[in-house]
């Protein structure tokens, strides 16, 4: 246990009627991009709030680098670096004083501060604007500042709420390299709903609805475990009924239709592998192609879910 | 260290935001008005006097005392209402700005965190209340040769008491509320109610109200007793008040 980032044991939190968590286990071991992944309300930022003492729990407890965490005690949180979903400055400072005020708060002697708010700016890439005020900053910006924040103190755990879910293309891509390059340093425990992101940069994977953990997983194993065996479908033009007529058949599980793109998850792989060119032979011409593929998170994210 | 960076950040953000500029500005303006006002007030009446037909006004020539009574009506009805101003979005303001998180996961405690916002805004109370002092004093020096310094200077303590309580139960209201609109609200209500306890005939002397009349006392070196029961309350009411912050504050949740 004392080799785990984070442990939350039967983290529950309850606001009147409604649960927020309801009994959270997680293990989150150390070093490693850690996904945490849920759809909206699912419990993720409620969590984290917790882990950074911002709220604490109704009933359970959860340890940060076998620390256990606390509001009324700050010690612990010296191990944390935190991110919120929507990182608020104080727009009249520069990114350079603030991250120098953060190192104070962390403990830092003066040069000290001043020096690690250089090295962060020149790792987010915020170095030309080291003189700008924060309040005139896009939200790319804020995010890639909010992430050096966060860093200050060289956490061994690093939490970070939906960091990427608000940015633009180009925001996104930055940020995503950024926690890639973090995973040499520390661990990192990020929430976020987008399937995507989780699949580039996390090694490891937990999914949580309605305040309960679902499953928790390296990634591949996360797929072979809970993912229904997937086939892809291409045809030239839209086929009519051929939906409809591959969800009837007893060995499948779903059919995700895009365009002249089908997804056909399967019961039984086997006999989807058997019977589904006789099936798609009478499409004659208007088949491009088929082809079993490896399933995606998406896919084990919508079958728990759909489980759940 | 951390508390210091936090004290520190407040003065620099009071500096940079303008509102410590603002605060002295207005503080002071109230000072000079004082003299000015005790000045021109015969001068007005006069002129209002030469003015209106069967109108006559017998008035004594103005005083240092006049000074002093003008001084402290500023600091009793007008100065409350910028520290009011001043101190509702202290806590409220950040909440709803949404900087309290990132801040609150630092390795600081939340006591430490009021605290230092606390002191600040009494520092800035504390430098626009001397500027006030000292530009009242120098005005009336040069206008009416001045009230005692000693009665002046502890005139200003007492009122800066007054105010610092003032300060506090805004502080409160800003710890409570979840706006700033709110704190303002809350903060105008709790002076309100100061106010009201004040004007009642025996609870009056009690209250931190009495202690702006012990002040003029003091200011124009007029003999009498001391309202310490209005001191003490004050200091109790100062110091429930940021208990009452304090303990608000650890508990929630943000």
């Amino acid at each position: 246990m004392a080799g785990l980032a984070i442990e939350c044991r039967g983290l529950t939190k309850r606001y009147g009627a409604v649960m927020a968590l309801d009994g959270l286990n997680l293990e989150v071991p150390r070093r490693v991009v850690f996904g945490f992944l849920g759809p909206n309300g699912a419990g993720k930022t409620t969590t984290m709030k917790i882990l950074v003492g911002l709220i604490a729990p109704t009933a359970g407890e959860a340890r940060i680098a076998g620390r256990l965490v606390s509001r009324e005690d700050p010690t612990v949180r010296r191990s944390v670096g935190y991110l919120p979903e929507e990182p608020a400055f104080y727009g009249w400072m520069t990114p350079r004083e603030y991250l120098a005020f953060v190192g104070g708060l962390v403990g830092l002697s003066g040069p000290e501060a001043r020096r690690r708010a250089d090295e962060l700016l020149e790792l987010v890439d915020l170095r030309e604007a080291a003189r700008r005020r924060i309040g005139g900053f896009s939200r790319g910006m804020r995010q890639r500042l909010g992430i050096a924040q966060a860093l200050v103190g060289r956490p061994e755990v690093l939490l970070l709420d939906e960091p990427s879910s608000a940015l633009d293309p180009l925001g996104r891509r930055d940020v995503l390299a950024l926690i890639d390059r973090l995973a040499e340093e520390t661990t990192v425990f990020m929430s976020t709903h987008i399937l995507a992101d989780v699949e580039r940069v996390c090694q490891q994977v937990a999914i949580i609805a309605q305040g309960r953990l679902l499953a928790q997983a390296g990634k591949e194993d996360l797929r072979q475990r809970y993912a229904a065996p997937v086939f892809e479908i291409e045809t030239a033009a839209e086929a009519p009924g051929l939906a409809e007529r591959l969800c009837s058949l007893p060995w499948t599980e779903r059919v995700v239709q895009e365009g002249n793109l089908l997804r056909l998850m399967a019961r039984d792989a086997s006999r989807a592998r058997e019977e589904l060119p006789t099936v798609l032979g009478t499409l004659g011409g208007n088949l491009v192609r088929y082809e079993q593929v490896l399933p995606t998170l998406e896919d084990v994210f919508v079958r728990l879910l759909e489980i759940q | 260290m951390r508390t210091k960076t936090l004290i520190r950040k407040e003065l620099v953000e009071q500096w940079r935001t303008r509102r410590l500029w603002v605060l002295c500005a207005v503080f002071v303006f109230f000072g000079l008005l004082a003299p000015i006002t005790a000045k021109l007030t015969p001068d007005l009446l006069r002129w209002l006097a030469e003015t209106t037909p069967g109108v006559v006004f017998q008035l004594p020539p103005p005083s240092a005392a006049d000074v002093v009574s003008q001084y402290i009506k500023n600091l009793a009805q007008s100065l409350p209402l910028v520290v009011l101003l001043v101190a509702m979005g202290a806590v409220s303001g950040e909440k709803e700005r949404g900087t309290l998180p990132m801040v609150l996961a630092k390795p600081i405690s939340r006591g430490a965190f009021l605290g230092a916002k606390f002191l600040g805004l009494a520092l800035a109370l504390a430098l626009a209340l001397g500027l006030c002092m000292v530009s009242a004093y120098y005005y009336s020096l040069l206008l009416f040769n001045g009230p005692e310094p000693g009665g002046f200077v502890l005139m200003n303590l007492l009122a800066g008491l007054y105010l610092l309580v003032v300060l506090a139960l805004a502080f409160l209201a800003s710890t409570l509320a979840a706006s700033t609109v709110m704190a303002g609200v809350l903060a105008f209500g709790l002076w309100a109610l100061l106010l009201i306890l004040g004007a009642l005939p025996r609870i009056g002397r009690a209250s931190p109200t009495a202690l702006l009349s012990w002040a003029g006392r003091l200011g124009v070196g007029l003999p009498g007793e001391g309202e310490w029961l209005a001191l003490g309350v004050s200091v109790a009411i100062l110091g429930a008040a940021l208990v009452g912050a304090w303990l608000h504050f650890r508990r929630q949740e943000l």
